[in-house]
């Protein structure tokens, strides 16, 4: 299974994958309401404590490490470079003709972390939920049921596939085929790869296809299901409480407008030195992980 | 001279810390038959991918001729040694059986003229005459499994591997696997079988290497490998049946020096006949 | 008949996204620096139609994003995109002749990359979470608009992608066993085979 599914029983673990669509949404809803640093940073912080008492804490981490890079890039590069807004408004000169622009500064953090609570939102959502409920529950919503069907089935088929390939690799080369010809003719190689991927398959999807003939799958009338869900009591609790959020927040923007606090420079070089750290540190694990991989 | 194919403390670790192999020594030299035994997961695959290159030793060393297997690719092994993969589907695309024929030729390189004589070769030795043209998939499970080992064949490598050749064949399919073997046997080459199929290495009386747990457990004439029971249950194998038919019959005076049906049935025949005479002296 | 489509559309979507998916560790074995993650989706439109081909697109998307990088979900479009195009450049015979499909590649690889890098730039400031985003930093800090960056720096690749994920496409079809293509005569005939023999074709 390719899926991202963190085996667990926590408080998420047994929330209706559907509560958990839109949990993920309304974090959406959040960060996109408000332009302003400090408010997509504390939706960002807020997560972690889910992400911790969910047990998913090691995985994440693992798994955060590319958006970081992104963010870090965001940042940095638009802080630098962004003409946007005014760019006399300088928080950072670096030297004579390299600062961080105020305005490119802003631009840079609301996106950062908005990416940032986004990707964690996400994650949560995926590292706790099955991917045989998450198909359940798309049929609960009327989702056709093949399209559910189908979902399931490619986590089941990728890896399948990713082994085919591999064997098809090891029984071309056994017939000659040289990974390490030149350029052109590894371009050519592309075919007697791709062909025999392509036809077993076609082999296994037109097995497939029977099976599902022969079990009524195109039949009409209801489906039923092996793995049952129901909404419960924590389900409404965990909605109730979206709910009032996103009621306030929709009041807040209403009243304040998209920038709830004046944003300082204090702020912006927090938000830039904060990702940088972070970065660093991803960076420095990374290259510690490789020194001791070659030293061993 | 040494033996061709030479393995050496052969080590293999997968990653995740699988230890699939451990110092295995190994030598094989021109016109032997080896069959590879040895339950599931016992390392089979594993030892015979190191043959063209297809793994490389953690620990240790593979020469082919005087090539460290370590230093070259599959593909410039793959002309010395032959792995004929189980399922043919892995490797068939090309459109008509003849240019699957030629696709390994074509791609070390020979001229048209060899390429031809070779494919008329190992058309012959298959009786792939009547279907040059038929596109593969067109074929029988049967033919196609053939019409991959021809095409690994018509490469001429000195090694021939066989990963399971019998699985899922008939019964004329599996006849024909061991004529070729024979056939290429006489022909100088060495052919290693990796098979769960006792009867067919009791009928190639061949020489046997037993793998267990990654370890070589025994090497040897097949015929005394599979008198060390105590050995045999190690590793999880059962003798050809008609083996053990000679052994519980031992007390009728079966020699139990028999392998195949034929030799069974020649025994059968000298101990009856002993028994007539006994018969007659006595009456 | 109906139904005979539509379970074979509900199996061949998955195997669509499934090769979308493997076709990256093909290209890495062979060190190409490509992707040929649309692969799928043209193949689908093609076999099942162009519909089904954007839904392979979407489906690959969601999945990688919900398995792997999210930030993937919104390029969704670019593969929808790809799927369309690949259809209609074989409705309308682009896909006959090697120097056709090359042609038709290089116009959808102009497309993709245009609207890649709207994405890119609309959604996450011109970045993609990508290894190529370094060199669209590098540009941007020797005085380049973010937008031109990015679409430099991502255009070689997906222009030479695009072309070779329909040189792949076709060059597979036209040796494909006639047995396992469901539509195999419309197929041919878009391919420009000959329809008389049925056995042997000069491919290859
Ligand atoms: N690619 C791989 N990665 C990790 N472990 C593997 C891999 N291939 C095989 N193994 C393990 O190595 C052992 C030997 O496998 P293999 O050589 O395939 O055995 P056999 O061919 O005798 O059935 C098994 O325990 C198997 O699980
Ligand atoms: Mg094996």
């Amino acid at each position: 299974m390719n899926s991202m599914y963190v085996q667990g029983n926590s408080f998420l673990h047994q929330l209706d994958p559907r509560t958990k669509i839109l949990f993920v949404f309304s974090i959406i809803l959040f960060v996109f309401l408000f332009y302003d640093p400090m408010f997509q940073f504390l939706v960002t912080v807020s997560l972690l404590p889910i992400v911790f008492l969910s047990g998913l804490t090691t995985p994440y981490l693992k798994t955060v490490k590319f958006m970081f890079l992104l963010v870090f890039l965001i940042i940095t590069v638009h802080g630098l470079y962004n003409p946007m807004g005014d760019v006399t408004k300088v928080t950072w000169q670096l030297t004579e003709n390299l600062s961080f622009k105020h305005d490119a500064l802003i631009y840079g953090a609301v996106m950062s972390f908005r990416i940032l609570s986004i990707g964690t939102a996400t994650l949560l959502f995926v590292m706790s939920t099955h991917p045989s409920d998450l198909a359940n529950a798309l049929v609960k919503w009327k989702v056709p049921h093949a399209v559910a069907f189908m979902i399931l089935s490619t986590f089941q088929l990728i890896p399948i596939i990713g082994r085919e390939a591999k064997v098809i690799m090891e029984a071309q080369q056994a017939r000659c085929l040289d990974v390490k010809a030149n350029m052109i003719q590894r371009v050519k190689h592309l075919i007697p790869l791709f062909a025999p991927l392509f036809i077993t398959s076609f082999m296994r999807v037109h097995q497939m296809s029977q099976v599902l003939e022969c079990r009524g799958f195109s039949s009409t009338g209801p489906k039923t299901s092996l793995r049952e869900m129901t909404i419960g009591f924590r389900d409404y609790a965990f909605l109730t409480a979206i709910a009032l959020f996103a009621l306030a927040a929709i009041t807040l923007r209403a009243v304040v407008g998209g920038t709830l606090l004046p944003i300082t420079d204090f702020v912006l070089m927090s938000a830039l030195i904060g990702i940088w750290i972070v970065c660093s540190i991803y960076f420095f694990d990374f290259l510690w992980k490789s020194v001791r991989k070659k030293v061993v | 001279m040494s033996a061709f194919l030479r393995v050496e403390n052969l080590t293999h670790i997968y990653p995740g810390k699988i230890k699939a192999l451990e110092s295995i020594n190994l030598e094989i030299g021109e016109g032997e038959v080896v069959a590879v035994l040895g339950r599931n997961g016992s390392g089979k695959t594993t030892l015979v991918k190191h043959f063209n290159g297809l793994l490389k030793p953690t620990k240790g060393n593979v020469w082919i001729g005087d090539m460290n297997a370590k230093k070259h690719s599959v593909a410039k092994l793959s002309a010395k040694v032959g792995y004929v993969f189980q399922n043919s589907n892995h490797q068939t695309f090309l459109p008509s059986v003849e240019q699957e024929l030629r696709y390994g030729c074509e791609n070390i390189g020979l001229d048209e003229e060899t390429i031809q004589e070779r494919v008329e070769r190992v058309t012959e030795l298959f009786q792939l005459e009547d279907i040059l043209e038929t596109n593969p998939f067109d074929l029988n499970s049967t033919q196609r499994k053939e019409v991959g080992m021809a095409s690994i064949l018509a490469i001429e490598p000195k090694v021939i591997v066989l990963d399971e050749p019998t699985t899922g064949q008939d019964h004329a399919g599996s006849e024909r696997i061991k004529e070729v073997i024979t056939m290429l046997k006489e022909q100088g080459h060495i052919v290693i079988l990796v098979t769960h199929d006792m009867q067919l290495v009791g009928e190639l009386d061949c020489r046997v290497v037993v793998i267990s747990n990654g370890k070589k457990l025994a090497d040897g004439a097949a015929r005394e490998v599979f008198k060390d029971k105590a050995m045999l249950k190690e590793a999880s194998l059962e003798p050809p049946q008609v083996m053990t038919l000679a052994e519980q019959l031992t007390s009728f005076g079966v020699n139990d020096h028999v392998l195949t049906v034929e030799e069974m049935i020649k025994e059968y025949k000298r101990v009856k006949k002993l028994d007539i005479n006994k018969q007659l002296q006595t009456s | 008949m109906k139904n005979k489509l539509s379970t074979l559309v509900v199996a061949m979507i998955p195997a669509g996204i499934a090769l979308n998916w493997v076709a990256n560790s093909i290209v890495e074995m062979l060190k190409l620096p490509l992707f040929l993650n649309n692969i799928g989706n043209v193949l689908n439109a093609i076999v099942l139609g162009p519909w089904w081909g954007v839904a392979t697109a979407v489906l690959t998307n969601l999945v990688i994003g919900l398995t792997t990088r999210w930030t993937i979900i919104p390029f969704a479009l670019v593969g929808a995109v790809v799927a369309l195009l690949g259809y209609w450049f074989f409705k309308k015979g682009f896909f006959k002749s090697i120097p056709k499909v090359i042609a038709a590649g290089a116009i959808t690889g102009v497309i993709a990359s245009a609207l890649g890098s709207a994405v890119a730039v609309y959604v996450f400031g011109g970045f993609a979470g990508a290894g190529v985003d370094i060199l669209t930093a590098g540009l941007v800090a020797m005085g380049n608009s973010i937008a031109v960056s990015n679409l430099i720096a991502n255009f070689p690749g997906t222009f030479l992608d695009k072309i070779l994920t329909f040189w792949v496409v076709f060059s597979i079809l036209r040796i494909f066993p006639v047995r396992f293509l469901p539509n195999a005569k419309k197929i041919q005939e878009g391919l420009g085979m000959n329809k008389g023999k049925k056995k042997d074709d000069k491919a290859a």
